[in-house]
């Protein structure tokens, strides 16, 4: 996956998880101060794309939340610190 | 500039940290809801590119002067900037709006980071490599 196919994707998927989170303010509260980066169940390529992104990410700021898109309606994101 | 959550009697900012969707492009926003729920105020909803060891913002919205409109960087070297309300959403509720600003920078930031790497005096090659 070259890195403009992983920021398109992501692009796409982090208006996804933005749309999700005005839909579910209470995330706002439980995830306090924390940066974002999005992955996706079943996307190897671009979870471990973006898993180098987090490190990267890590540099600036020590909470940053992994935002997964599972796909299941009654669930599809799920939210992790990334340690 | 704005702190994260103030709570007032009416309002409260909502501040949600950036979604990094690469290593040199993030998207940040910051809204204003009132103590029901809703969106009230689009305070500022920003894209930022990681360029020459800093993070440097592009471009923003924001309706605060009680319509929105964007507020385009002209490039690094020059902090001018161009305010921009043509060809911008302004009817609808605060909340489809807020929206609307945070899908045109997901949808358009390859146009806008180029335009701005070029206004920078960045050639084709160096935009290229930049970009994502």
């Amino acid at each position: 996956m070259s890195k403009k196919q992983q920021s398109n994707k992501n692009a796409d998927m982090s208006q996804k998880l933005i749309e999700y989170m005005l839909d579910h303010p209470a995330l706002d509260k439980k995830h306090g101060k924390s940066s974002y980066v999005v992955f996706v169940d079943g996307d190897e390529k671009l979870n471990k794309m973006n898993l180098q992104l987090v490190e990267s990410v890590k540099k600036e700021d020590k909470n940053v939340i992994m935002a997964t898109f599972t796909g299941v309606k009654s669930n599809p994101w799920r939210f992790e610190f990334a340690s | 500039m704005y702190k994260d959550k103030k709570v007032t009697k009416e309002y409260k900012d909502v501040l949600n940290k950036p979604i990094y969707f690469s290593e040199s492009n993030r998207i940040t926003y910051v809204y204003r809801k009132s103590i029901s729920g809703n969106v009230i105020l689009i305070v500022c909803v920003s894209f930022d590119i990681y360029i020459k060891r800093k993070w440097k913002t592009v471009l923003y919205y924001d309706n605060v002067h009680g319509y929105l409109h964007r507020h385009d960087y002209f490039s690094l070297n020059r902090k001018s900037e161009s305010i921009i309300s043509e060809n911008i959403k302004q009817k609808g509720t605060q909340n489809s709006i807020l929206r609307w600003c945070i899908k045109d920078i997901l949808t358009n930031y390859v146009f806008y980071k180029k335009k701005f790497l070029k206004n920078s005096g960045f050639n084709e090659t160096n935009i290229l490599s930049n970009l994502y």
